[in-house]
């Protein structure tokens, strides 16, 4: 866990840093001065926990917790009566000094819970959970004119590189011009359904009608394949030879 | 013990001298009104004060900022709640007349207050790494002697948001090494100045003595460890 100091009183970042040793946690820094923790913070976004004391010189704890909302912080301080206002900040947890290696470690696991819930939550929302990846996605939402315009997939059967645009092909509905690339594009959409046949095209192969050496008929139209892409859009086919 | 005792009926102080006779090591001085006690604390090392609620027209819950930081005991007619709002409570406070479980109790409770500072706290963190131990031993010295040097100046030219701060970063050090006393003291001293509340000689003097005994303690900690700075 990566984890700063900051406190105005060089004793206490001594006794935090000790506590952090014996903890093997890696401590980033200890800063006496709170100007120069908050440029860490502003540059440094791999800091797990903030060990911050409350009343500082220029900045309090509490500029800083307002400034960095999003941080986990534990507030180590001598004044017990601004524990209230803290945990309105939701801070992980108030320690009073003079801090004891008991309640540090106390602490330093909750932080560790809160820690870990909050990358469990980030790996949700980045990728799906397992059996939800299986399932391919049956909508996309591209931006049309600064509107977000939701498109079933089964309704597109082309897609068409148009320089910094690209043209969605539909079989209802008007077509759609996107401003994005086509590698973007296929990035998410599901690979064994949309299959690159040309350097400027993407096909639904569920659309597709017949193939002959250089061409697909998809939806009526006759679409160009090059040699480099059509070995791939075989091996995607279900196909008897 | 020396105790001042603050009273004007001739009658209850000897009734006290009484019962302070059968205690010949400590010591009574007697005062009949506050000026002469607040000159007395002042002036003379006391160890704790034992005073009258009211001294005619005068009345001690109007003077007792004089009296802040020495420990004190109220006896009275009445004692009443309102004595515990004071921001330093009394220890206790009686009903005339004193009594010898009363004055046991007083003893009792001052013994209690003494105060036996140790180490044990960096030490505890150091987990025997001795550099780290001298380190952080050196650190705290440094932080005493330098309140002690800046106290004159914020006191005499009443920078009290600056003598607020001071007191603020000491009061957890004096928790680091035991003078639990002087961590409650400095403690209200904190409190009593945010109140707006002005810090009179006795209080400002006793942070000042409270602050040369933890640098006492550590000095003789260091040579005691050979913590020297090298």
């Amino acid at each position: 866990m990566n984890c700063i100091i900051v406190d105005d009183d060089v004793f206490y970042c001594k006794t935090l840093s000790a506590f952090c040793e014996r903890l093997n946690l890696n401590l980033i820094g200890s800063y006496s001065d709170p100007v120069e923790a908050l440029a860490v913070l502003a540059d440094n976004k791999d800091i797990d926990v903030v060990f911050l004391d409350i009343h500082m010189p220029e900045i309090t704890g509490f500029d800083i917790l307002k400034s960095n909302p999003k941080l986990n912080v534990i507030i180590s301080t001598m004044d017990g009566s601004k524990a209230i206002e803290a945990f309105d900040y939701n801070v992980v947890d108030y320690l009073l000094k003079p801090v004891t290696l008991d309640r540090f470690i106390r602490a330093v696991n909750r932080a560790k819970e809160r820690v870990s819930g909050q990358s469990n939550t980030s790996s949700t929302k980045s990728s799906p959970a397992p059996a939800e990846s299986n399932q391919a996605p049956k909508e996309i939402f591209v931006n049309v004119n600064k509107r977000l315009v939701k498109i079933e997939l089964n309704n597109i059967y082309l897609i068409e590189a148009k320089g910094d645009y690209v043209l969605i092909k539909l079989i209802e509905g008007k077509n759609l011009v996107v401003h994005t690339t086509l590698k973007s594009m296929m990035d998410k959409l599901p690979s064994d359904t949309f299959v690159r046949v040309h350097r400027s095209n993407v096909v639904n192969i569920k659309k597709i009608v017949d193939i002959e050496d250089s061409s697909i008929l998809i939806n009526g139209e006759v679409v160009p394949i090059s040699k480099t892409y059509r070995e791939d859009l075989l091996s995607k086919l279900n196909l008897i030879n | 013990m020396t105790i001042l005792y603050i009273e004007d009926d001739i009658i209850d102080i000897k009734n006290c001298q009484l019962l302070m006779s059968r205690h010949t090591h400590h010591t009574v001085k007697i005062a009949k009104d506050f000026d002469t006690a607040i000159s007395i604390v002042l002036n003379e090392d006391i160890d704790f004060v034992i005073s009258d609620r009211r001294l005619g027209f005068d009345n001690f819950t109007e003077n007792w900022t004089h009296f802040f930081g020495m420990p004190f005991f109220i006896v009275s007619n009445q004692p009443d709640e309102s004595l515990f709002d004071l921001v330093q409570a009394p220890i206790a406070a009686y009903q005339k007349p004193i009594r010898a479980e009363h004055l046991e109790d007083m003893l009792s409770a001052i013994t209690k207050l003494e105060q036996e500072p140790n180490m044990a706290y960096a030490e505890n963190i150091t987990a025997g790494a001795p550099e780290m131990l001298r380190e952080m031993v050196l650190i705290l010295k440094d932080q005493f002697v330098d309140a002690v040097q800046r106290l004159p100046h914020l006191y005499e030219n009443g920078e009290t948001e600056e003598l607020i701060q001071v007191i603020h970063k000491l009061i957890s050090k004096f928790s680091v090494i035991s003078m639990k006393d002087s961590f409650a003291f400095f403690n209200l001293v904190e409190k009593y100045l945010r109140d707006g509340l002005k810090l009179e000689t006795y209080a400002y003097q006793r942070l000042l003595k409270d602050l040369n005994k933890g640098i006492d303690f550590i000095n003789q900690y260091i040579d005691l460890n050979e913590l020297h700075n090298s």
